[in-house]
């Protein structure tokens, strides 16, 4: 499942070419990637939930989840957020230029576990991206799972992510999509209220269903406790987790939550597995 | 309680089987011995305990003498199997587009004499961290290209506790050869096939009995009474204890957030990756690192572990749990550098005890 | 006996300190696990104060937790550590009505390195380490030996100018090192090397340094929230323990503590890799009494020379 990566040298990336940039937001931009080698486009492979690293060459390395899916397989996506050296470096590339991709990296997300199921997606702002290969590749399989609801906020709405996917879910009669902003503005019709709010009042049933968050840790932490409330079990969620990660291999000892590192025991866990520690070293 | 090392995680040479058990055993006179470890220099790189700029160091063997007086390195010779700093790869540009060229992994067969059983033990604890799931070419080559020639100790360092890790400091199974000093010499255990072949045909060593090499053992010298903890008790309790705030904020109090402690460690492995900038290009390093530094964790808006207390807590837990949990061996070998370098001498014997209590 | 009598006071202080709630944090040493060292103790409450200790061997400086303990504080400090609270004071860094300063007469250091070089032992074989007049006593293996104070002391301990503190709400009975008349010369080789020595002399030990931080952290004149070398937007410094590097932090270090630092020598002691820090501190120290007629830490009247300009000021670095 992972990739051996050239020479032997764990540390050294694969080179790629930027082929799209989307603007999302002010401070939010999506890339659209491609391997240079021609043969390494047709055999890698990686499953929904997984993360990479990302070099700039001269400013540093970064992580980000693949945020396209794997059953869409000509490009390969991700989504950076402006705020630190290497993303502002990767905010001043565009198409033609080459970065480092090493990955994949990490566990995914159990589909065998939610296959059947009634699927709950709850993102909010960047966070949306992890869920956004789960929630492609779920689609693109739709007949295997029942129920979709997705459940996606930001704080206003120019912080807004995937606009042109929250439209495309927003039309599909087969997925119950709600969006909302923590602040309106005269022209958005939508939901206002923060993302565990509206999830309360939208009270989907527990029944034969699986829950899956990903977005601020202050919104993962309040999120979860409203998915107790409606009666969802530890066993029946799942989060991915972010903590600052530098070799992605489980050898730097930096991404550690406990006795289980994001990036290799993660970065999808169930409440079950991640539970003791959310409240104290997330 | 600690499982041996060799046991669960085999090294890449033959050890010696105990049927080979006459063959086990040598004697060497410590005039042939510096003759052996001189002549050595022709075929492999030599390093062996010597002082420069004040500080005991693994260096090059200059074949004059064997060292006196040494107990143990400042820096633990960690350093030269996950070096303080080392170059990964490079980048350079070429026209419009670029190349990326690896930087091969070290090179040459080495020696090194003198090493402690202590750290010796820290390079086989550390080494499933480098092999599993992905396998750093770097350490492992390391690993695979030298020889360990360890000494038993004669004297307890400072702050160490050795024992209590379950780490015997005149014995080890880490090694390729182990020497215990004697009064007309050394006596020799041979550990490995590769340890037996750098001994060579010939008659500098000679054969030994079991029984000389029993009797080689000696009291060792500043040996005091210890702080008994029973490390599992150490464990549970510091699972136990996690969230107890005032615990670790009372147990760090006076931590200054350096890194010498971590730094000092034989068996601390963290490192972070860091580009510098060259003329045309750039090259990725790998540099070490501390959980106890502040912005170790540090995220864009999101630091979760900004207060001292619990990178502390991280430290220990990680040491005497978490490690354990993942592969079943403490992340420590008693050897005491971190309590006889803290600059505010903060000890870990405490530390375990009150967390143990 | 005269430590007992210290001792006794010192505690009747810190227990009144905490009984009329004028602390919340007290400050002082308590007896290391490693031979002949004192270590900090922050001390929050009467009961945390049974582990005070005034033996000989208090060498930390307690100012530095000032960087991190706010709120009402008492402290214990020596000589040199009270010119690093006069510092502190200049620098806007702590608030003298929030300090209750317990002074504490410090006899000299002994400096274990300086005794092993001696041939006195190794610090495991050193038994007992006292003091009889001008002279001190070690006794290893069973063997006695009699020191100088020049041959045992540390070195700044052997030129201190302040043994008495300059700032103190209450000062303990005791004795103290006996100062010289006047600054002793250095005797450090190096003042007399060429530039491209001196070059070559620090390229090598900056060579050794491996970014530990111990230096800056345990200086009470590096209170920067966050230091140059974290930023990394733009990057100043590389944190790879580079030599170029490494030499930029460490200069740029020394420049920035410039006026602060009294060189109480707490870098020099807890550098892992030995690096002489303080040869760099002494030049600093000696240049600003030079170009400035300046001694850090002594006034509190006397304004900092890199926080001030007068129309006075020399320009004839000016070309």
């Amino acid at each position: 499942m992972n990739e051996r990566l050239p020479e032997g040298n764990i540390y050294q990336p694969h080179l790629v070419e930027i082929i799209k940039v989307i603007p999302e937001t002010w401070d939010t931009r999506t890339f659209h990637i491609q391997f240079q080698d021609a043969a390494l486009r047709e055999t890698f492979s990686f499953f929904s939930g997984q993360f990479a690293e990302y070099s700039v060459f001269g400013e540093g390395e970064a992580t980000f989840c693949i945020s396209s899916s794997p059953t869409r397989m000509d490009h390969l996506e991700f989504s950076v957020k402006r705020v630190g050296r290497v993303t502002s470096a990767l905010h001043q590339l565009n198409e033609g230029d080459t970065i480092g991709f090493r990955g994949p990296y990490g566990n995914h997300f159990p589909l065998d576990k939610l296959k059947g199921k009634n699927l709950l997606f709850v993102g909010g702002g960047i966070g949306l991206a992890p869920l956004r290969s789960l929630i492609q590749n779920v689609l693109d399989h739709r007949l295997d799972y029942r129920e979709i609801t997705i459940l996606y906020g930001a704080r206003s709405p120019q912080d807004l992510c995937f606009k042109y996917d929250l439209e495309a879910w927003f039309h599909n009669p087969s997925v119950k999509m709600i969006t909302t902003v923590d602040v309106g503005d005269k022209d958005w019709k939508g939901k206002v209220g923060l993302v565990p709010n509206v999830l309360e009042d939208v009270a989907p049933s527990p029944v034969g269903a699986a829950a899956i968050t990903c977005g601020p840790p202050i919104m993962i932490r309040y999120t979860l406790k409203s998915l107790e409330r409606l009666g969802f079990t530890p066993s029946q969620i799942w989060t991915t987790l972010e903590m600052k990660m530098k070799c992605g291999l489980g050898k730097c000892g930096r991404c550690n939550i406990g006795p289980l590192y994001v990036c290799k025991d993660g970065p999808v866990f169930s409440l079950e597995e991640i539970g003791y520690f959310v409240s104290d070293e997330f | 309680m600690c499982p041996f090392l060799s046991e669960l995680f085999p090294r890449r040479t033959r050890t010696i089987s105990s049927n080979d058990r006459r063959s086990m055993y040598r004697r060497i006179e410590p005039e042939r011995l510096k003759k052996w470890l001189g002549g050595l220099r022709d075929r492999v790189e030599v390093l062996a305990p010597g002082k420069e700029n004040g500080l005991w160091t693994f260096r090059r063997f200059d074949g004059l003498a064997l060292p006196r007086g040494f107990q143990n390195s400042r820096l633990p010779p960690k350093a030269l199997f996950l070096e303080p700093l080392k170059a990964l790869f490079e980048w350079k540009s070429q026209g419009d587009s670029f190349k990326l060229n690896p930087f091969p992994p070290a090179d040459g067969q080495r020696v090194i004499f003198g090493i402690r059983a202590c750290d010796a033990r820290a390079l086989r604890i550390l080494q499933p961290v480098f092999v599993r799931d992905y396998e750093d070419a770097f350490y492992l080559r390391n690993l695979s290209r030298t020889l360990l020639l360890g000494e038993a100790c004669q004297v307890q360092c400072q702050g160490s506790f050795c024992e209590e890790m379950g780490i015997d400091p005149q014995d080890s199974g880490d090694c390729d050869l182990f020497f215990r000093e004697i009064s007309q010499g050394y006596m020799v255990k041979v550990l490995s096939e590769r340890g037996a072949a750098l001994m060579g045909e010939g008659d500098l060593f000679e054969k030994a009995s079991e029984e000389e090499w029993s009797s080689a053992r000696r009291k060792i010298r500043g040996s005091r009474k210890k702080p008994f903890f029973d490390l599992e008790r150490v464990r549970a309790r510091a699972s136990e204890r996690f969230s107890e705030e005032s615990l670790w904020q009372r147990i760090s109090a006076t931590c200054i957030n350096c890194g010498i402690c971590t730094y000092l460690c034989p068996t601390c492995h963290c490192f972070d990756l860091c580009d510098l900038q060259t003329p045309g290009g750039a090259v990725r390093f790998r540099r070490w690192d501390s959980c106890a530094f502040p912005d170790f964790t540090k995220m864009a808006g999101h630091n979760p572990r900004e207060e001292k207390w619990r990178r502390y807590r991280q430290r220990v837990s990680h040491k005497f749990n978490f490690f354990y949990q993942n592969f079943q061996a403490m992340a420590c070998v008693g050897c005491g550098r971190c309590v006889a370098y803290c600059p505010v001498n903060l000890d870990l014997r405490e530390v375990l005890l009150e967390v143990a209590g | 006996m005269e430590k007992d009598e210290m001792k006794d006071e010192l505690l009747a202080i810190a227990a009144m300190l905490f009984d009329e709630g004028r602390v919340e944090h007290f400050l002082g040493y308590k007896k290391g696990t490693v031979k002949f060292k004192a270590r900090p103790l922050i001390a929050r409450s009467k009961e945390d104060l049974q582990d005070l200790w005034v033996e000989d061997f208090f060498t930390p400086n307690l100012t530095l937790y000032l960087k991190e303990i706010k709120g009402r504080v008492g402290i214990l400090v020596k000589g040199c550590d009270s010119r690093s609270l006069v510092s502190l004071l200049k620098e806007g860094q702590v608030k003298r009505e929030d300090l209750y300063v317990v002074g504490i007469p410090c006899p000299g250091q002994i400096d274990l390195r300086k005794v092993e070089n001696a041939g006195a032992g190794e610090p495991e074989d050193l038994e007992e380490i006292s003091r009889r007049g001008m002279e001190i006593l070690i006794r290893a293996s069973g063997q006695e030996r009699t020191l100088q104070k020049s041959q045992a002391f540390l070195d700044k301990c052997i030129a201190c100018q302040y043994p008495k503190p300059l700032v103190f709400d209450a000062l303990l009975p005791g004795e103290y090192v006996a100062p010289l008349p006047e600054p002793r010369p250095p005797e450090d080789a190096l003042r007399k090397k060429t530039v491209p020595e001196k070059w070559a002399f620090w390229a090598e030990q900056f060579e050794r340094c491996i970014r530990c931080y111990a230096c800056r952290n345990v200086c009470p004149a590096c209170f920067c929230p966050r230091c140059l070398v974290e930023e990394n937007l733009p990057q100043w410094v590389s944190p790879l323990p580079l030599g170029g590097d490494n030499f930029v932090f460490h200069m740029m270090r020394m420049m920035h503590v410039a006026g602060t630092c009294v060189s109480c020598g707490e870098c020099e002691r807890v550098c892992p890799m030995e690096i002489p820090l303080m040869k760099l501190n002494e030049k600093m120290a000696d240049d600003l009494r030079e170009l400035f007629d300046f001694v850090a830490g002594v006034d509190l009247n006397v304004p900092l020379p890199f926080r001030t300009f007068s129309q006075e000021d020399a320009n004839d670095f000016i070309k």
